[in-house]
């Protein structure tokens, strides 16, 4: 690392935008919105070697996207090589209290939280899933232990953000556990964390989602009678993320599910239809819709749907499951069905980011 | 997975299994931008605590903007559930899966005219053959299919309630005319092994097993009618109400039981042991204490609560086995208990799954080594 440069007036409003927190941070993001992972990885390579990281955390942000890209890519070797290359997480190294000059007043760890996760996460990518598990529970006790501190200290900013990012890690836990049909673990931790928090509609429905997976269909509706209620009710106690259109559709798509598993699927296509009018991008609605169209012996319908979904709105219908199944329905209505499959691999290309999956069309 | 016969056709049979659609899942790398920007002790500074929140809120979007035409939703998330990956999308079966006796086999058939011309009076025949039998399952002989039409395509779905174990095949026919106007005959076999999906041992005159898998799509069995020994009934049962959820490693826990007599004549006293099998293998959990747990009369059709004191001495999934009660008047001992897997853990974590875990010990000072 070079010498730290000079710290920068206390008077100046160090979080006036996000080039403040880090050297071109902006830029960073926007390549991230833009699914531009490859052009992030030349512009930290770029950035080390013209040497225009000057301070600690710099370089940790941008190692942290540098991550984050490889990871996207897919390329978790590296991505996992890159996170060992900074040997241990809570070294002075990356403490704010051990460059005093840089970071007057300021103690704790610099490093972005991001980090942590994604270290948890991609021995499960690379098919080490327990030790992807164990990286998790580790890393919730620490959090946790974090929490505890800052309750302590009475830092509430601190708190709030840890609660967050307990919350966080619990939901990874799911979805982790999720994947592996480990179904009684799921349901226990999805149920402490309604029980804990405030009520969420999309909790409980993930909840009924769950129920629905294992076959228990009487607590699915249960769960998703909870949600209508706390819409009727008008619970929105404003730490809670919906929008109204998106806590009806959330409603809506329920009730097409319970359609769904009874086979009626002329009633599961009309609630979805009425999700789709409040919200023309609920992709949700959108591809499940497809699915029942399909399931009522309806294919040309169904890859209607679909085809005309990632024509009006690419950035949200472009999602790897979504190609899936258009190219399921394809392998079903064509003979020949390389050709239109290729088609649509080269529209994918042009249009997709980078981190988009192309081995999903099976061309 | 199909046989087709030689010679040109202008169709085609393409066939899927319906079976269930399921919830696509996939934890992603989709991060909140604050565990991005920042350091993750930055809000302990009391001035980024009050400046950042605000230039944060305008990077975490909190509702959808379908004229957001970026591909933020991909590594931002939206909802904090969205760590899950679990969204509801719902996924087609990708393969044919395995499909078990009891189950409704259910496929979406297309025929497709793959050629340059009409074609016309299609007869299309479904049926399934097994060892034992052929069963139809669609036949439009009484009302053929007056065209298809070049790339035009008939859909249709069938349903069987599979009976039978072993091979079966799918078996679709076309009768049709040609764009010469010949008569051609097209067969396709689609083949697919039934498997039994559970192995019954029953005790009683026939058992009913319905279940639920993949988005509650049922299957049911019935086993035949067992002409076996009556039940008998046992004198005393013992069995266990409650272990705790959570088991630490060399700390006592209390496993609660219960004793009931089924007779009509007072028994006991009774002794409570986990005995030694015929291997002597070492126990792993073991009685906290006396290794017998002393117990006193029961009267008829009577019951009695208590709890045996237990202590873990080994780390991960463990057995607690063969519970064993004896009667110390008549000296007789019962059948063991059916051994009970538990998971042990270390004291020092609050780790909450126990099953199917490797644990590995580490050091937990004020320091976590995160390649330790």
């Amino acid at each position: 690392m070079d010498e730290p440069s000079p710290t920068a007036d206390p008077l100046t409003n160090q979080f006036g935008s996000l080039n403040d927190l880090a050297h071109e941070l902006a830029s960073l993001q926007d390549l991230a919105t833009r699914g531009s992972w490859r052009s992030i990885l030349d512009k930290v390579s770029r950035a080390r070697s013209l040497n225009l990281l000057s301070n600690p955390h710099d370089h940790l942000i941008y190692l942290s996207y540098n991550v984050l890209a490889l990871s996207k890519l897919r390329r978790f070797t590296d991505a996992s090589n890159e996170l060992d290359s900074l040997h241990d997480f809570n070294s002075h190294h990356y403490k704010y209290e051990t460059y005093p000059q840089l970071y007057p007043s300021r103690s704790g760890s610099m490093v972005p939280f991001s980090l942590r996760f994604i270290h948890a996460q991609l021995p499960i990518k690379l098919g080490n899933r327990q030790e992807g598990l164990d990286r998790f529970y580790l890393l919730l006790n620490f959090v946790r232990q974090r929490i505890k501190e800052k309750e302590s200290n009475s830092l509430q900013e601190s708190v709030k953000i840890w609660k967050k990012r307990e919350n966080f890690v619990l939901n990874c836990l799911i979805g982790h556990h999720l994947g592996a049909k480990e179904f009684n673990v799921c349901l226990d931790l999805i149920k402490d964390l309604i029980n804990h928090d405030y009520l969420d509609p999309v909790l409980i429905s993930k909840l009924g989602y769950i129920q629905m997976q294992i076959g228990d269909l009487e607590g699915a509706k249960g769960s998703f009678n909870r949600v209508e209620t706390m819409l009727n009710e008008g619970k929105d106690d404003g730490s809670s993320f919906l929008g109204e259109v998106e806590f009806r559709n959330l409603v809506n798509r329920n009730k097409a599910l319970v359609y769904l598993v009874g086979k009626d699927y002329v009633s599961a296509v009309r609630e979805y239809e009425e999700c789709i009018e409040r919200d023309h991008a609920d992709i949700v609605a959108i591809n499940n819709k497809a699915l029942c169209l399909m399931y009522s012996r309806d294919l040309s319908d169904s890859i209607k749907v679909l085809e005309n979904a990632l024509e009006r709105v690419p950035t949200v219908a472009l999602n790897e499951t979504l190609v899936i199944n258009l190219c399921s329905m394809y392998e079903l209505a064509y003979v020949n069905h390389s050709e239109i499959k290729r088609t649509l691999s080269n529209w994918i290309a042009r249009v997709a980011p980078d981190d988009f999956d192309a081995s999903c069309t099976r061309v | 997975m199909s046989t087709t016969q030689q010679g040109t056709h202008s169709l085609a049979f393409r066939v899927m299994r319906l079976c269930k659609p399921s919830f696509h899942v996939e934890p992603p790398f989709r991060i909140d931008p604050t565990d991005l920007f920042v350091g993750e002790d930055i809000f302990d500074d009391p001035l980024a605590a009050s400046n950042l929140p605000p230039l944060l809120s305008s990077h975490v979007s909190k509702s959808t903007d379908s004229s957001d035409l970026t591909y933020g939703d991909r590594f931002l998330l939206h909802h904090p559930s969205d760590a899950m990956g679990f969204s509801g999308l719902l996924v087609l079966p990708q393969s044919f899966g395995a499909i078990y006796l009891g189950e409704t086999f259910c496929s979406y058939i297309s025929i497709n005219n793959s050629s340059n011309f009409e074609v016309r009076d299609v007869i299309i025949k479904a049926e399934i053959q097994t060892e034992r039998q052929r069963i139809l399952l669609l036949d439009t002989s009484k009302s053929p299919v007056e065209s298809i039409r070049a790339g035009g395509r008939y859909d249709f779905i069938v349903e069987h309630d599979v009976k039978e174990l072993g091979a079966h095949t799918l078996v679709c026919t076309a009768l049709y005319y040609d764009g010469d106007g010949d008569r051609k005959y097209l067969p396709q076999f689609f083949k697919f092994v039934v498997a039994n999906p559970l192995s019954v041992r029953t005790k009683v005159r026939t058992v009913k097993i319905t279940w639920r898998t993949n988005l509650g799509e049922p299957g049911r069995l019935q086993t035949q009618q067992i002409l076996g020994t009556p039940i008998t009934r046992k004198e005393i049962e013992l069995q266990i109400l409650e272990i705790p959820s959570r088991i630490n490693l060399d700390r006592p826990f209390l496993v609660h039981l219960n004793l009931t007599n089924h007779t009509d004549r007072k028994l006991g006293p009774f002794e409570v042991c986990l005995s030694q099998n015929s291997a002597h293998e070492e126990k792993t959990v073991m009685i906290n204490g006396l290794q017998t747990m002393a117990l006193s009369q029961v009267e008829a059709f009577g019951s009695t609560d208590f709890h045996l004191n237990l202590i873990a001495t080994k780390l991960g999934v463990q057995r607690i086995s063969r519970i064993t009660v004896s009667d110390k008047r008549e000296k007789k001992s019962y059948d063991p208990l059916p051994d009970v897997e538990v998971g042990i853990i270390f004291a020092g974590f609050n780790i909450q799954y126990m099953f199917s875990c490797h644990l590995k010990l580490v050091n937990i000072s004020s320091h976590m080594y995160i390649n330790g």
